[in-house]
């Protein structure tokens, strides 16, 4: 039998030496019911800075940890809506002979003024399919990347990779992660807490160095 | 759990019975008010808020079918598609679009009368293609006399128009060129041509008509097609295929075949359906997905064909490859809509109590979705178009009133308003609105878009047909509400007296715990 699966063994926080550079402390459970339970107790308690970790997505977790809605999808749209003025003002601009022209632009990226199949210079259906690209190119980009700046990756290590016990995240545990940079962080009333869970079966401190 | 998978209650198993009765009286009532005042087309000759006769009824009837014909297409092809996919948040709502589906043989007998007009209506007031070789003579030989120069400027014709009588691509047997480029080029240049008018609108309209028929002579001429005009080298195969493509014979053994394929899938799908709820047998499921990928294929080629043969045809000289796609959002965007509001209504009577807010905003969704594919495949299809600039196609749209070229006011002036309320109301408000997650989940904010759909995809069918009857005038009053009316109450009746025999919920599908469990509310966790 090893370290990770005998219950409540080695319980860091229980030492009076707690690190001086904390990341948190993870409580191990075996099922969806307590972890749920779990985290619905920890947001009661008043905490906001935390996560938690399982081998599959759980519905209603979200509720249970109190997430808050990301703001992405407005990124998005303001990004999507400038991408929309970018390719209005780049056809018009480039096609258009009437625009001021600043001495500062190049007169290679003046009005080129192309008379295309007999249709007015400034013809909005013939710039429509570039104006929808540039706001589908934009928008798409920034989901991409705004995602990943949101969820600060790319992250090449997290803290908790270094507990053996976490390894089981992604096979057969649940872990309930409360960050130390939580107002309301004590490693050792946070430790207590995490004990006296239904279904705890581990509470384990997690330094950060 | 915040969200555990409900139980399926004993009422959503049980059918609807006699409950259905007062919502299927009251189809019935209104089936028969339409039929009323759809009849009202009949009482002048004048089109206006009533009257117009026989041609307008026809139309007025054209467009309310069209509109439920694209619902109970849009029910099936939500059905199917989700079968296709193997979906399981679609079950709890799927009986709903099922049973539409399941009608389609009893829309396909509404249908009748589009057959009767291939074969009756020889003067081709509906279906230009269905005018008789005389009459269609007649017509070309009215309009030769038009557009010949009255006060004998033929010398001058020749040299300021010499395209005119090198190519004549248009013919009316009597060695007379009916070109419809050059001529309306030249009528609109100020020529003398249609002099006989006082009214320059009024001339240049009789112009415009006259160089149509010409286009329809040259495409529809049974002699040119039978080889009769010597030395006529210019008709191209693929143009010279209208004329045999439209025999109403054909015709009618198209539509029938359009709709005994339809109507099978439709009821196959259901068939299958309620089988399950007695006898909980996977294998049925398993059937209806086996069946999906061919039926997929079929139903796309049939709505497609249906789509030109119906409604494209009332044009017959002016051909679009991505009218069926057109029509097929439109019919997604209804068959969505309908889902949403049938069902909503049938949760405030106390039915289908495992539907959530979940599955609407799924449908909602697809709503949002289909909202700018319309918006992409129509603007597609004016851009290519407009584009082109080929006479031969462009004047569809000014007939439609989508054009900014000074001529216009002669051609679909009555209908500029129109194209602007598409373009906003079809495309770019609702997909705004629409936008939003919480728009999608807040159910009276939901129906409001489901009606507006609905009435949006009306508006865009009225759009395709109607200026076929009658532009630059618009024409709008009883019969055209009446047909919708009528129509719709025959649809609606005939969906509770098919609903009602059944559990309102698949209940015993394999899939029904995923649809039940159903949770569309987490956002994309981030941690900050």
């Amino acid at each position: 039998m090893t370290a990770i699966d005998t219950p409540i063994t080695e319980d860091h926080s229980a030492e009076h030496d707690v690190p001086a550079k904390l990341y948190g402390l993870i409580g191990e459970f075996d099922n969806v019911t307590d972890i749920i339970a779990a985290a619905n107790t920890a947001r009661e308690a008043g905490y906001k800075k935390m996560d938690v970790h399982s081998p599959f997505p759980i519905h209603g977790i979200d509720d249970a940890i109190g997430i808050k809605q990301t703001i992405l999808p407005w990124i998005v749209l303001f990004m999507g809506l400038s991408g929309m003025t970018t390719g209005l003002l780049l056809t018009t601009y480039t096609m258009a002979d009437w625009l001021p022209q600043p001495g500062f632009v190049p007169e290679n990226f003046e009005g080129y003024t192309f008379l295309i199949s007999g249709k007015p210079l400034v013809s909005l259906a013939a710039f429509i399919p570039v104006i929808f690209e540039l706001t589908i190119m934009f928008s798409a980009y920034t989901a991409v990347f705004a995602m990943f700046l949101l969820n600060k990756l790319p992250l090449l290590s997290n803290p908790l990779l270094k507990s053996e016990r976490f390894r089981r995240a992604t096979d057969d545990r649940f872990f309930l992660a409360i960050d130390a940079r939580d107002g309301s962080f004590d490693a050792h009333k946070t430790a207590d807490l995490l004990r006296n869970m239904h279904g705890c079966l581990a509470v384990e401190l997690i330094d950060d160095d | 759990m915040a969200h555990g998978p409900k139980t399926i209650e004993e009422a959503d198993k049980t059918p609807i019975g006699a409950s259905a009765w007062p919502a299927w009286r009251t189809c019935v009532v209104i089936a028969i008010v339409g039929t009323v005042l759809l009849a009202t087309a009949l009482v002048s000759k004048n089109p206006g808020v009533v009257g117009g006769g026989l041609p307008r009824l026809a139309f007025a009837y054209l467009v309310g079918y069209c509109f439920f014909l694209a619902v109970t297409i849009g029910a099936l092809a939500l059905v199917l598609l989700t079968t296709l996919f193997r979906a399981g948040w679609v079950v709890a709502v799927r009986r709903v679009p099922e049973t539409f589906a399941a009608n389609f043989v009893w829309v396909g007998v509404l249908g009748l009368p589009i057959i009767l007009m291939g074969f009756l209506d020889s003067e081709g007031q509906v279906y230009p293609w269905a005018m008789s070789q005389k009459n269609l003579e007649a017509q070309i030989h009215e309009a030769h006399h038009l557009l010949e120069p009255h006060d004998g400027h033929d010398e001058a014709h020749g040299d300021t128009n010499p395209t005119a009588h090198v190519q004549p691509v248009a013919d009316d047997g009597h060695g007379h060129a009916l070109d419809p480029a050059s001529d309306g080029l030249h009528a609109l240049t100020g020529q003398p041509m249609g002099a006989a008018y006082p009214d320059e609108d009024e001339a240049a309209r009789a112009i415009q008509r006259a160089n149509y028929v010409g286009l329809l002579g040259y495409m529809l001429d049974k002699k040119r097609w039978n080889g009769a005009i010597e030395g006529d080298a210019l008709v191209p195969v693929g143009k010279g295929m209208v004329v045999p493509w439209y025999d109403p014979f054909f015709y009618a053994v198209r539509i029938v075949l359009y709709f005994v394929v339809l109507s099978a899938m439709g009821m196959f799908l259901w068939k299958c359906s309620v089988k399950q709820d007695a006898s909980a047998d996977p294998a049925l499921t398993t059937r209806r997905e086996w069946w999906a990928p061919p039926m997929t294929v079929l139903f796309a080629l049939g709505i497609t064909f249906l789509a030109f043969d119906v409604m494209m045809s009332l044009d017959p000289a002016w051909y679009s490859t991505m009218f069926g796609v057109i029509f097929f959002a439109n019919s997604f965007l209804a068959g969505i809509a309908t889902t949403i509001l049938v069902c909503l209504a049938l949760q405030k009577k106390g039915f289908l109590k495992i539907v959530s807010v979940d599955h609407y905003h799924d449908l909602g969704k697809l709503l949002f979705a289909f909202t700018f594919f319309w918006g992409y495949v129509s603007f597609s299809q004016f851009m290519l178009i407009w584009y082109a600039s080929l006479p031969e196609t462009t004047y569809w749209f000014e007939l439609r009133g989508a054009t900014t070229v000074p001529t216009a006011p002669q051609a679909g002036s009555g209908w500029q308003w129109m194209i602007l309320v598409l373009l906003f109301g079809h495309l770019i408000v609702p997909f705004g609105f629409l936008l939003s997650r919480h728009v999608k989940r807040n159910l009276t904010l939901l129906s409001i878009a489901a009606v507006w759909m609905l009435l949006m995809v009306y508006l865009d069918l009225f759009w395709y047909i109607m200026p076929q009857y009658r532009s630059p005038a618009v024409t709008f009053g009883l019969p055209e509400i009446g047909a919708v009316l009528a129509v719709g109450g025959v649809v609606f009746a005939l969906f509770f007296g098919r609903f009602r025999q059944h559990a309102p919920v698949p209940h015993n599908d394999p899939r029904m715990h995923e649809s039940a469990a159903l949770d569309t509310s987490a956002w994309a966790p981030i941690y900050h």
